[in-house]
């Protein structure tokens, strides 16, 4: 499906199309269809219908001074650009741009690690590098620090970062854009720009010192469209010495309050890595009396699961938790969240995990030396890159919510209540029950996902994946749960949710996005922030 | 899926083996899986598989217990032993056939982009696996 940038005729796209030749030579533009196919959200509930959106370019820069033509050139034409790293965002809207008729900035040329430092911890990577590449940067120079990364490893760490993704290690580290440290963009209108030290010039301290002097724009390219980020410095976790994981159970439901409470404890004085938690009640799911009751409007009361749990001779609640560091401290964090958490919570109970030094052989990688199953994916616990978890993918992907609710048990227990409720009119398998549990992935909030797949071939059912999205982003905002990332074509719903004060940050948005690119050419609508030219 | 992140594994303990009022687990069993032989060509599509397409179309185990890689997994209920699922012992890949999927994606696996991956390096990969197949089968 052919299309055009806005405004422009195809006599303009030819010329603009020209230029961008020239500017990166001939083999790295790209405008037919089929070479177009692939910058197509693979993942999209709205394939092939009027609401898809599609490129009408791509374009994939060599480097820096490239990229700044291009956007000079996007300039002179009007026309808006999108810029992927690695373009890996599935479930978020892959490569494909919020507006259609966008050239697609492809950056995964732009894929050199410029630096990783393993006495100060840190690394300097451009867009192009994915999780697997600084992986093997690290490990084929034997360099003592270990990354944090998403389940996939094909993603980028600064896109990954910019779309404020997160990984399974420490809580300092598993906030990809928290734990990231100075960046260096283009700016609309071609400029280049540093953030941070990186200000200074010959300052020694860019991925060390975030800030610089005065105010610190780098939270405006997260889910935002100021500019294009060519270098993005994170900080980096020295490789522990040991590794070490436990499993704590509580019966009863309510229970579950004072186990996040002391999880919380745990987590914020830095004793633990990521808690997975779970709720053993779970694996009953498939009983349809207990699935009934699980699924209750309205919610089953605490008695009724208590009763449920003691019948099945299970725990109600269970905590994954992982240690990282020196053997000892490991054993000595680990000593203290059993005495801590068994002491106060009657019928607790604490199994000991896995122990090794690091790194781990290819069986403790593997995740075959736990001595019970758990929630704990090994690889990125160990912050190794990998695509293991592709296998819950099913169908043709799928979408995602991922509201953010406080890190508290009574939160969960709403939200089971509520999104559950609020999801029953639509044909999908239940995401929220009386044993849905949070993730813990961001360090200081819990989330719950809701994720359904998608069926290319059944329209009906990704219409119906459509309305339960828009529903449910709805309902979550009616009780203070906001979704945290969201594909382009939930980008305006989500971005409506966050009114305070008649929406007054999307105002400030738009002030700033009309003041800083006038003509609306980087990402218009990204993060829900429309140019003037664009919007309604 | 962080990426991405969308990652739902429903934790299921042990909790069977779990005794009474105690907290000793046994060994949780494993069965251990015969993985394929592959004896690995020395071509330039080596790499760019490895780097491309191993991580999910490996020969290797998958993660967390898994018998297989996701890609691999899905090639081996799709052809259920009338083909081999590692994509190393296919002797019957040539580049086209290779870029119809590269380009197109199937099911859950995404296309890919020339930038990312080019129509050369799609022919080496596909040289690679042929060769890969054929010293794999002992010829």
């Amino acid at each position: 499906m052919a299309v055009l940038p806005p405004d422009l005729d195809a006599s303009a796209f030819a010329l603009l199309l020209e230029e961008l030749r020239g500017a990166v030579g001939a083999d790295w533009v790209w405008s037919s269809d089929d070479d177009l196919g692939p910058y197509r959200d693979s993942f999209s509930p709205v394939w092939d219908t009027a609401e898809e959106r599609h490129a009408s370019a791509a374009v994939a820069p060599a480097d820096v001074p490239q990229v700044q033509a291009i956007v000079r050139l996007a300039g002179k034409y009007k026309v808006p650009l999108f810029p992927i790293s690695t373009g890996k965002n599935y479930g978020y809207g892959g490569p494909s741009p919020n507006v259609s008729g966008s050239v697609v900035l492809d950056l995964k040329r732009l894929n050199q690690v410029l630096e990783v430092d393993d006495k100060r911890n840190f690394a300097l990577v451009e867009p192009g590098v994915s999780y697997f590449d600084l992986y093997r940067h690290i490990e084929e120079r034997g360099l003592k620090v270990m990354i944090d990364c998403p389940d996939p490893g094909w993603g980028s760490p600064i896109g990954n970062s910019l779309e404020r993704g997160i990984g399974y290690t420490m809580p300092q580290f598993r906030d990809h854009f928290g734990a990231s440290c100075g960046m260096e963009v283009v700016l609309p209108n071609g400029e280049l720009m540093r953030t941070g030290m990186g200000a200074l010039p010959d300052a020694k301290t860019w991925q060390e010192y975030r800030y610089g002097f005065g105010p610190d724009p780098a939270g405006l390219f997260a889910q935002g469209n100021f500019g294009i980020v060519t270098k993005m410095g994170f900080r980096l976790m020295p490789k522990p010495e040991y590794y070490r994981t436990g499993l704590i159970t509580v019966p009863r439901r309510r229970d579950f309050v004072k186990l996040v409470e002391h999880v919380n404890y745990l987590s914020d004085s830095s004793m633990c890595g990521e808690a997975v938690y779970g709720s053993p009640l779970s694996r009953l799911m498939g009983d349809s009396q207990f699935a009934a009751l699980a699924t209750k409007l309205g919610g089953p009361s605490d008695a009724e699961m208590d009763a449920a749990a003691e019948r099945a001779g299970l725990p109600s609640w269970q905590v994954d938790l992982q240690f990282f560091g020196p053997e000892a401290t490991t054993k000595a964090n680990w000593e203290y969240a059993k005495d801590r958490i068994l002491s106060d919570i009657p019928g607790a109970k604490a199994i000991d995990g896995d122990h090794f030094p690091l790194p781990a052989t290819e069986e403790q990688l593997l995740n075959t030396t736990q001595p019970y199953q758990t929630g704990i994916r090994r690889a990125g616990a160990l912050g190794v890159p990998s695509l293991g978890i592709w296998r819950i993918v099913g169908d043709d992907g799928h979408v995602g919510f991922f509201p953010v609710l406080p890190r508290s048990g009574e939160a969960v227990f709403e939200a089971q209540r509520v999104l559950g409720d609020a999801l029953k009119e639509f044909p999908l398998r239940p995401f929220f029950s009386a044993t849905t549990a949070p993730l813990y992935w961001h360090s200081h909030c819990f989330q719950l996902v809701f994720a359904p797949s998608v069926k290319r071939s059944d329209p009906d059912h990704n219409a119906i994946v459509h309305r339960a999205m828009k529903k449910v982003v709805a309902v979550a905002a009616e009780h203070g749960w906001g979704d945290y990332r969201a594909a382009p074509i939930y980008q305006d719903d989500v971005a409506d949710t966050y009114s305070f004060n008649n929406h007054s940050l999307r105002r400030f948005h738009e002030q700033l996005k009309d003041a800083i690119d006038p003509d609306g050419i980087i990402a218009p609508g990204r993060g829900g922030v429309w140019p003037r030219r664009f919007r309604k | 899926m962080n990426g991405h992140k969308i990652a739902i594994w429903v934790a299921v303990p042990a909790l069977a083996l779990l005794a009474a009022g105690g907290v000793s687990l046994a060994q949780a069993p494993r069965q251990p899986q015969a993985l394929p032989k592959v004896v690995k060509a020395d071509l330039p599509g080596r790499v760019i598989f490895e780097h491309q397409c191993a991580s999910c179309h490996g020969a290797g185990p998958g993660d967390d217990g898994a018998a297989m890689l996701p890609g691999t997994a899905n090639l081996a209920r799709r052809y259920q032993g009338d083909l081999p699922a590692a994509l190393e012992l296919r002797d019957d890949l040539d580049g086209d056939a290779l870029r119809l999927f590269v380009r197109n994606g199937i099911g859950a696996m995404p296309s890919f982009r020339k930038a990312e991956l080019s129509d050369v390096e799609i022919d080496e990969i596909a040289a690679y696996l042929q060769a890969t197949a054929t010293l794999s089968q002992g010829g």
